[in-house]
């Protein structure tokens, strides 16, 4: 079958490969129908996430037809579409009776890795990195789901596969962010990152009760796709200095939940930025955490801040003095799918949430190289490349 | 700098070299006899039963005569906490080795984290075969492969 491989530092090709067996009673097999790019892609691309191997097939994020299910599959039947959450969760251990699915115990197959970086293994998630597995991904004809009764789930027919597809990962973790930030009714919140997690989480938010959404990016076309879709207010770092300009858009106080949706390879004019792309070039760091410092400064005594862009390492200059002085609560994760797709796609059915507009440059998978470049670049105003096997 | 100061220099730094050298030899030497001593323990969200002593799943069951074992209640039910360490007799490691191939604290972690999967999710995941494009042969990769592959043994538990 033809698959999407990693082939080396920003090296993207379409390959044959082997088709997928399935491997455990509980795996599921699906026919892919649609995947899209993810920005978290772009750090296994760029070499800033270091377990990738080259021949190793990306995408997390997809949607697709059931085609064979494991003797010990029950809930999941040939012939369902379904949408899949990115990272894998046995759904029987602690975390995922607590709803932590990222967190599974038995999601990932190599936790001496992740033990080895953070203290603590995570769950995995596919195609992305053997830190986080060693998966095969979602940008290939047929991918293989492990505990696919738990991570897999039916797709109402009235869904559109353009929406249901983002169930998958950004709008779960965009929900995540608000949801475990703390949003509620009256909440103030500022959203670093107008991709299609910032959007999601903005929209989260509102749907949450909030009272106040801003959304902080740079591209007017993403900044343009929050005033019409996702009905939340802008904020263009390049015309604006954010901490002021928030103090006033907020009574002076700040947001009460800072979501930063961004990530390891932020951007913004200054002095700071500079200094972490030479750190983080040097590999003196392994992260730019421009936007989380930002997100700690504004927000307000007493408030929260919630990572939702990936990071890999270490970082540096970190205002961890504002974290304690100002009573900040800080939390991160990766996105707990599991617990949130089935309300999710109950949203997406009741138009509450509609995600067709992220799919701004749809093609076939062979185009899969173009895609992502266009992405990277964000070139012809790219928010998502999505891909049809 | 005078004589003196040259000499209280390099008193200094030879002092605190002698203090770098002390502190990784300790740490290597605990490290060390950690390797197959120290208790490894997870924990298991099943009910006590499951890890009764003439009921233990594979790949407990086969590496036991191998192994000092001990449960305990986990607080806030969360299950049963399993501990494991090498018995310090001559047949332990190679029986160890021979059942997973690893040396004896990779072994007794491997051994601990595969029985928490089966009884938590019913089997041990696998992830090979998969499919991949071309593996180019180069240093990094082949890094990525060792550390892969000792990756189920290996960390901090």
């Amino acid at each position: 079958m033809k698959a999407v491989t990693w082939q080396g530092v920003n090296k993207v090709g379409v390959e044959e490969v082997d088709e997928p067996t399935l491997l455990n009673e509980h795996d599921i097999l699906v026919k892919v129908t649609l995947t899209t790019t993810c920005g978290s892609d772009l750090h296994l691309l760029g070499g800033y996430i270091p377990t990738m191997r080259s021949g190793d097939v990306l995408g997390h994020e997809f949607l697709g037809e059931v085609v064979e299910v494991g003797r010990g599959v029950s809930r999941r039947k040939v012939g369902e579409r379904v949408v899949v959450s990115s990272f894998i969760a046995c759904g029987r251990c602690w975390y995922c009776e607590q709803g932590l699915f990222s967190l599974c115990d038995n999601g990932n197959p190599n936790p001496g890795i992740t033990e080895g970086l953070w203290g603590q293994s995570v769950g995995g998630c596919l195609g992305y990195s053997h830190a986080m597995g060693g998966y095969a991904g979602s940008h290939a004809e047929y991918v293989r789901v492990p505990y696919g009764d738990v991570g897999a789930f039916p797709v109402p027919d009235d869904v559109p596969d353009l929406r249901a597809l983002f169930a998958s990962d950004a709008a779960s973790t965009g929900w995540m962010g608000a949801d475990l930030g703390g949003v509620g009714p009256g909440s103030t919140v500022a959203v670093w990152g107008a991709g299609a997690v910032g959007q999601m989480a903005a929209r989260a938010s509102l749907l949450l009760g909030a009272e106040r959404v801003l959304v902080i990016d740079r591209l007017p076309e993403r900044l343009a796709q929050v005033r019409e879709h996702i009905g939340a207010e802008v904020l263009d770092y390049s015309e604006e200095d954010v901490l002021p300009a928030l103090r006033e858009l907020t009574g002076g106080r700040g947001p009460d939940v800072c979501i930063e949706a961004v990530g390891m390879e932020a951007h913004r004019p200054g002095l700071d930025y500079a200094y972490d792309q030479v750190k983080q070039q040097l590999r003196l760091q392994t992260d730019r955490p421009t936007a989380v410092r930002e997100a700690v400064m504004a927000a307000r005594k007493g408030g929260s801040v919630f990572v939702l862009g990936v990071f890999g390492g270490l970082v540096d200059k970190f205002p961890l003095g504002a974290v304690m002085n100002k009573g900040l609560t800080l939390r991160g994760a990766q996105m707990h799918g599991q617990r949130y797709i089935p309300m999710l796609l109950e949203r997406m059915q009741a138009g509450e949430l509609t995600t067709e507009h992220l799919a701004t440059h749809v093609m076939p998978l062979d185009e899969a190289a173009r895609g992502y470049e266009l992405f990277k670049s964000k070139g012809d105003g790219c928010v998502r490349s999505v891909f049809r096997p | 700098m005078g004589a003196a100061g040259r000499a209280a220099a390099l008193a200094g730094v030879a002092l605190a070299g002698v203090a770098t050298w002390r502190g990784v030899h300790a740490r290597l030497e605990r490290r060390r006899r950690d390797a197959g001593e120290r208790w490894r323990v997870v924990t298991v969200l099943a009910s006590p039963e499951r890890l009764a002593e003439d009921a233990y799943p594979e790949p407990l069951r086969s590496a036991a005569p191998a192994l000092e074992i001990r449960t305990a209640p986990a607080p806030g039910m969360r299950g049963i906490e399993l501990s494991a360490r090498m018995l310090p007799d001559a047949a332990a490691a190679p029986l160890l080795k021979r059942l997973t191939g690893m040396p004896p604290a990779d072994a007794v972690r491997t051994v601990l984290r595969d029985t928490k999967q089966v009884l938590e999710a019913g089997e041990v995941l696998r992830v090979d075969p998969r499919p991949h494009g071309h593996r180019a042969a180069t240093p990094f990769g082949a890094v990525v492969d060792g550390v892969e592959q000792a990756a189920k043994g290996k960390g901090i538990l």
